[in-house]
């Protein structure tokens, strides 16, 4: 990549302001990663840039609030699950050929990240930045002290693996009661038994029978299976990650981004397979692995500095950032070119294989984002109720009813 | 002369009367109007052109037969005994404390600082300890109440089981520090010599307490009250970091709920509404209550 001349770029001299969803177990560290790379940047072009570091958990209200008071700032990262969402909040400007040939031109992208920046009509409205999918974290050592010799590939073996692995003080399962992964895997085991959260005319249809026997599996592994420690209900995310990093629970799901947290944390005893699939997946399931997750990101609405962004957007994409970047989080690096390459940690690719043959888009609609928001209470409510016992299929229908009702009306 | 008088007063009181309307009373108005609207988050940034709702907002929020409806009456009811439990614990402890601090003596001060501390640490820090203190497995509180002083068997559950217990001992300890400033400042006029002439009579210190302090501050204890009440009511740190933004139904107070409608679904209208309806109980509550001193007063 030819190096320009320091402030040669027609935008040298702006300021942007970016901002980074965290991606590492610390806001700091998100900071040590991305100053050296924005530096570089603001070497190459003269552009400076404010970085603000926003917290998973908090950013979508802030981006739709931000889009509606006009404050966004010029570049942000977004999930890939909130594209639909977003785009009807009117929070970006959509890229057009112009643009797109700006930032390196949509062959750059594997076609998995590209999509999840599009609307189902195809527009591309936020550019790939991260990929990421879901897999199964084990300990091997745990395995080994276990006899289980290999990784589960199916729910039920990973059902019985975890009750082995439940003795002693160790637990089988890390499964924290709060939080965004709880609305992943409530899609994504709810796909394999062929629920579908949303109608074709982008309505919410929750309360299926499908849907609830995937709630159903899920808080089994607490009340029925006992692979779950009862600590865990009232826990947030990253808790799961720090309770596996303690070396006695054996498995936890978790993005690409978990393992980059458990090696900040000094923890290397963990291996990386596909996450069990619901064998034989009932008729009209899918037999997905994740869902198409990541960051990418986006040029604000209501930008005043568009040529500086896309500078941003595509010296964020290019090998060098994509390499440092991708290595620091454990993320997938979203160009076509670095697919296989060697320089990334061999678990990425069972992360990348996942996303590539075994994933699905969340549901591309308006509604998305409000689903999120309250599926997490209540698969948080539905975590607690299950402290006190087995919840049966209609308490489940009941909740994912209440969680219906709260949708904004469409 | 007179008539110069007359308009010079309204002149010197109009900046704050404009900046009282803006600050308090146009938000307010605003919030009324934006209760009759269809807001989500596509038209969010242009709200004046938002369709009407009529009365649907209203009818949503109150219909108990939903699920939004049915967790709003829950959320009253318990916004309702929360509040009711730990003004009157606060209320209790400030007193006592008041009292026994209203008598000089060594180390008061040190005392008195040490009780103000909870109040000179922003809630959201202190809650964030109070979410580790009553962590089931490593908290605190579990540590004391099964391993050193073997009250329960089993390790409770603080922010699932008993998460309103939680969010009561968590306010409280916030509160009553400032229940206990404001009875103390007002103790504190309660004139020596009454106090004399009631234990000539022969009263012991909690007759001399009942009969001359409390209905000497009754006045000021009223608004006490009142402010302490309506603090709470509104409570939205507490039970919000308490359980990381995912409270429990029996956690779940009217303001993290109207949070959720708003800034969770962005069901900006239903909020409003919401809003509206928790506005006007406080209001006449709050008047009636204060209403009735002022009336017990002037017959007394």
């Amino acid at each position: 990549m030819p190096l320009a001349a320091c402030g040669s770029s027609s935008s040298g001299g702006t300021t942007l302001t970016y901002w980074a969803n965290s991606m590492t177990a610390t806001p700091t560290q998100m900071q040590k990663v991305l100053q050296p790379v924005l530096a570089e940047f603001t070497k190459e072009t003269g552009i400076k840039v404010n970085l603000q570091i926003q917290d998973w958990n908090t950013v979508y209200p802030k981006i739709v609030a931000g889009a509606a008071a006009g404050t966004l700032p010029d570049v942000f990262d977004t999930g890939a699950t909130w594209t639909t969402a977003l785009q009807s909040a009117g929070a970006f400007t959509p890229y057009n050929a112009s643009m797109l040939k700006a930032i390196g031109g949509s062959t750059k992208f594997t076609s998995a990240s590209l999509a999840t920046g599009q609307l189902t009509s195809g527009q591309q409205v936020v550019a790939p930045l991260y990929s990421q999918s879901y897999a199964l974290y084990y300990n091997p050592k745990l395995f080994a002290k276990a006899g289980i010799t290999q990784a589960p590939t199916t729910w039920a073996e990973f059902v019985v693996d975890a009750k082995r692995l439940t003795s002693n003080g160790d637990w089988g399962m890390a499964w924290a009661g709060v939080g965004l992964n709880n609305v992943h895997q409530a899609f994504i085991q709810g796909r394999q038994d062929g629920a579908e959260l949303f109608s074709s005319s982008g309505k919410p249809t929750f309360d299926t029978p499908q849907e609830r026997r995937a709630i159903g599996r899920i808080l089994d592994l607490r009340t029925v299976d006992k692979v779950i420690d009862p600590a865990m209900a009232e826990k947030s995310s990253t808790d799961s990650l720090t309770e596996f990093a303690q070396g006695h629970t054996g498995m936890f799901f978790g993005q690409g981004s978990a393992a980059g947290i458990l090696l900040s944390l000094g923890f290397k005893d963990f291996a990386v397979a596909p996450l069990p699939v619901d064998t034989p997946t009932p008729a009209g399931g899918a037999a997905i692995e994740t869902m198409s997750a990541g960051s990418d990101i986006a040029v604000s609405s209501g930008t005043k500095n568009r040529s500086a962004a896309l500078e941003l957007v595509n010296f964020l994409t290019n090998r060098e950032s994509q390499i440092t970047l991708n290595k620091a989080f454990g993320t997938i690096p979203v160009r076509q070119d670095l697919q296989n390459s060697k320089t990334f940690a061999p678990y990425v690719r069972v992360f990348a294989e996942s996303l590539d043959q075994h994933s699905e888009p969340m549901p591309q609609v308006a509604g998305e984002g409000a689903m999120e928001t309250v599926f997490v209470t209540m698969m948080a409510q539905l975590w607690q109720q299950a402290a006190k016992g087995q919840v049966s299929d209609a308490q489940i229908g009941a909740a994912l009813r209440a969680a219906q009702g709260q949708m904004p009306p469409s | 002369m007179i008539r110069d008088r007359g308009s010079l007063p309204y002149l010197l009181v109009a900046p704050v009367l404009v900046c009282g309307l803006v600050v308090h009373v146009a938000p307010t108005v605003v919030g009324v109007i934006l209760s009759f609207l269809r807001i989500g988050q596509t038209n969010l940034g242009h709200w004046t052109s938002a369709p009407s709702a009529g009365t649907g907002n209203y009818h949503r929020a109150l219909d108990p037969s939903t699920a939004l409806g049915s967790a709003l009456w829950t959320s009253w009811w318990v916004t309702l005994a929360f509040t009711a439990i730990v003004v009157g614990l606060s209320w209790l402890l400030g007193i006592f404390a008041a009292a026994m601090l209203s008598v000089p003596m060594r180390g008061s001060g040190l005392v008195r600082t040490l009780f103000l501390i909870p109040l000179l640490i922003p809630t959201f820090a202190s809650t964030i300890g109070w979410r580790f203190l009553f962590s089931q497995d490593t908290g605190a509180v579990n540590h004391l109440v099964v391993d050193n002083l073997h009250l329960a068997a089993n390790r409770p559950s603080w922010l699932v089981d008993h998460a309103f217990w939680a969010m009561v001992i968590t306010a409280v300890w916030h509160l009553w520090p400032l229940a206990f400033v404001m009875l103390g400042g007002a103790l504190s006029t309660v004139p020596r010599s009454r106090y004399e002439a009631a234990a000539q009579l022969g009263g012991n210190a909690w007759s001399q307490f009942r009969v001359v302090a409390l209905p000497h501050i009754s006045r000021v204890n009223r608004v006490v009250v009142v402010i302490l009440a309506l603090w709470t009511f509104n409570e939205f740190t507490v039970p919000w970091v308490l359980f990381a933004g995912a409270p429990p139904q029996s956690g779940t107070l009217l303001s993290t709920l109207v949070y959720r409608e708003a800034f969770g679904t962005f069901d900006i209208g239903l909020a409003a509404a919401t809003n509206v309806m928790i506005t006007v109980v406080l209001l006449v509550l709050g008047l009636l209550y204060l209403r009735r001193g002022v009336v017990r007063e002037e017959s007394a």
